[in-house]
């Protein structure tokens, strides 16, 4: 006689949970989480390690230009219309919040004699949304162009008749902010290291930059957008810069990427040749530290649009490495014209400083210039919007 | 292997430990391979491990299993604490590496074993806090519930669905897109 069958969905919760949280792909996790109960209670009250990310690219209509958690950014067709509308999209849920249209622009600058003036853009003033972060449940914090300049813009999530508040003190000399990061309740942005107070808003009740402090002084690299392109043929290196938070502390990636410039074409293209550094913020000492290790557990996965740092010493995947994925070219072209470089999809291993290709599936190649993605980071407790 | 071998004589110097399974059957160990069990390390420490430790939850089958898993993984434990000494040169670091390759087909050999055992190690390697059992165990479940759908999940490991069409309905909802 065979032995009676365990009874499975018996199984103490935490150690469901434990199986469930070796699952690394979300849907694996989502599929069982529909199997009885006892499981279903597993994954709401087991806290389980995060899934491996997602890749996601946009739905037809709309552009997913950026990501946070597990939340998309779609921004509205460019027409008359849509006032530039724009709102937040949990695709696996289908949730989604309301932020202010692109024309809401709630403007503060100073007077000539230094007295701050206050309120809504002139008619047909409109920013556009490039990078976004989730904050907090009240706070998004933006990427955006008004005119020509490059600006932050904070606002809080929820009502598309809020207000974008756009910061115009110093007179334009708000930094070329890159990428951003929220660290220890604080926004960060580099190229050198800008901390980006937050406050109150008096007049509209929502959030708006009430300082941008210089942290570490000490510039990382050029931007991208002056670099030096050398007379005649010959190579040079494209920077870019990421930042993340991880393990409690704030690092900043810095790639540089290898560019053939020849006169005769005209125009460059990329050699392959990476070369990656991290850097940690020392917030107390105003300095960078390099480091040559991010711990034997981690995986920073980066994008222009959000980087995240994830454990992964329960999903079965190598950690001290870092994955780039990028196909953006908004910024000029660095992974268009069909370059035959599998430059928008690296990984790169800390440990043996150099490229690991093993984990990007053979023959991967983004079809440039035509689709954005994003990472998503499925289920996210931080990233949850009122 | 001239670390293992002074693991071993060690763990011979050291303590005998009788395990007794709740079919009342004695097992004697060493203490290394019995210390992989937090739970029987701080029986130990606590010296109340006189007359035999008894584990009322687990069988005598069962109980045979996870010593072998212990005894194995023991010799593994004694052989990283060598490295660590006298052994870094690259003759040592090859046997380490073979070694963990032999351990690593230990545990998939390990592995094969019916629902019902893999079960019941899993209930054990919680109860004796024996991590790398567990996490062994937890995975293996974990691999094989991998691209299923509940209903396949349901019939492998012989689950009755006790969720209420309502609570069926909602999570259709709220996650359709995992079942596309």
């Amino acid at each position: 006689m065979p032995p009676p069958l365990p009874p499975w969905s018996d199984l103490p919760l935490e150690l469901v949970g434990l199986v469930l949280g070796s699952l690394p792909v979300h849907a694996d996790r989502v599929r069982s989480a529909a199997v009885c109960c006892q499981w279903r209670a597993a994954v709401r009250e087991v806290p389980l390690p995060s899934a491996m990310p997602l890749l996601a690219i946009p739905f037809a209509g709309y552009a997913a230009a950026a990501a946070s958690g597990n939340w998309l950014l779609f921004l509205s067709p460019d027409d008359n219309d849509s006032n530039g509308s724009c709102f937040l999209r949990d695709p696996f849920s289908g949730a989604t919040v309301p932020l202010p249209a692109q024309s809401r622009v709630w403007l503060r600058y100073k007077n000539s004699d230094g007295s701050p003036v206050y309120g809504p853009a002139a008619a047909g003033a409109s920013i556009a949304v490039r990078r976004l972060l989730l904050c907090s449940p009240n706070l998004v914090a933006a990427q955006v162009r008004l005119g020509l300049r490059p600006r932050i813009a904070v606002c809080k999530p929820g009502a598309a008749s809020a207000w974008w508040s756009v910061s115009m003190e110093d007179g334009g000399m708000v930094p070329l902010l890159g990428a951003m990061a929220f660290h220890q309740g604080k926004l960060f942005a580099v190229e050198k290291l800008y901390a980006i107070d937050v406050g109150v808003d008096q007049s509209t009740g929502g959030p708006r930059v009430s300082r941008v402090r210089l942290v570490i002084s000490t510039i990382l690299c050029c931007p991208s957008t002056v670099m030096v392109i050398p007379r005649g043929s010959g190579v040079f290196m494209e920077m870019l810069l990421y930042v993340v938070e991880s393990r409690g502390v704030l690092l900043v990636v810095r790639r540089g990427m290898q560019r053939q410039w020849t006169r005769q074409e005209g125009r460059s293209t990329p050699t392959g040749w990476n070369e990656i550094d991290v850097f940690e913020a020392d917030l107390q000492g105003c300095r960078w530290t390099q480091v040559d290790t991010i711990g034997d557990d981690q995986v920073l996965f980066l994008s222009g649009h959000h980087s995240r740092s994830l454990c992964v010493s329960q999903l079965g995947m190598p950690g001290d490495r870092i994955v780039f994925f990028e196909n953006d070219d908004e910024d000029g072209g660095r992974w268009s014209r069909g370059e035959s470089t599998s430059n928008s999809c690296i990984v790169y291993d800390m440990k043996g400083r150099k490229l690991d290709n093993t984990l990007v599936p053979k023959g991967f190649r983004w079809k440039c210039g035509t689709v954005r993605a994003a990472w998503l980071f499925p289920e996210d407790g931080s990233s949850k919007v009122c | 292997m001239a670390s293992a071998g002074s693991g071993d004589e060690k763990a011979a110097a050291a303590a005998m430990i009788t395990l007794i399974s709740s079919d009342n059957e004695k097992f004697e160990v060493t203490e290394a391979t019995a210390t992989l069990s937090q739970t029987i390390r701080h029986m130990i420490e606590d010296g109340c491990t006189d007359g035999g430790v008894p584990l009322p939850n687990v069988t005598s089958k069962i109980l045979a299993r996870v010593i072998e898993y212990c005894k194995k993984h023991a010799t593994a434990a004694a052989g990283e604490e060598g490295s660590s000494s006298s052994f870094s040169d690259a003759a040592f670091l090859e046997v380490d590496r073979a070694f963990l390759e032999e351990l690593e087909e230990f545990d998939d050999a390990f592995l094969e074993v019916d629902r019902a055992t893999l079960f019941d190690l899993i209930l054990a390697a919680n109860y004796l806090d024996i991590k790398g059992l567990l996490n062994l165990t937890c995975q293996k479940v974990a691999d094989s519930v991998k691209g299923k759908t509940p209903e396949q999940i349901r019939e492998m490991y012989n689950i009755v669905n006790d969720l209420t069409p309502e609570e069926e309905a909602e999570i259709r909802r709220e996650t359709q897109w995992a079942f596309e």
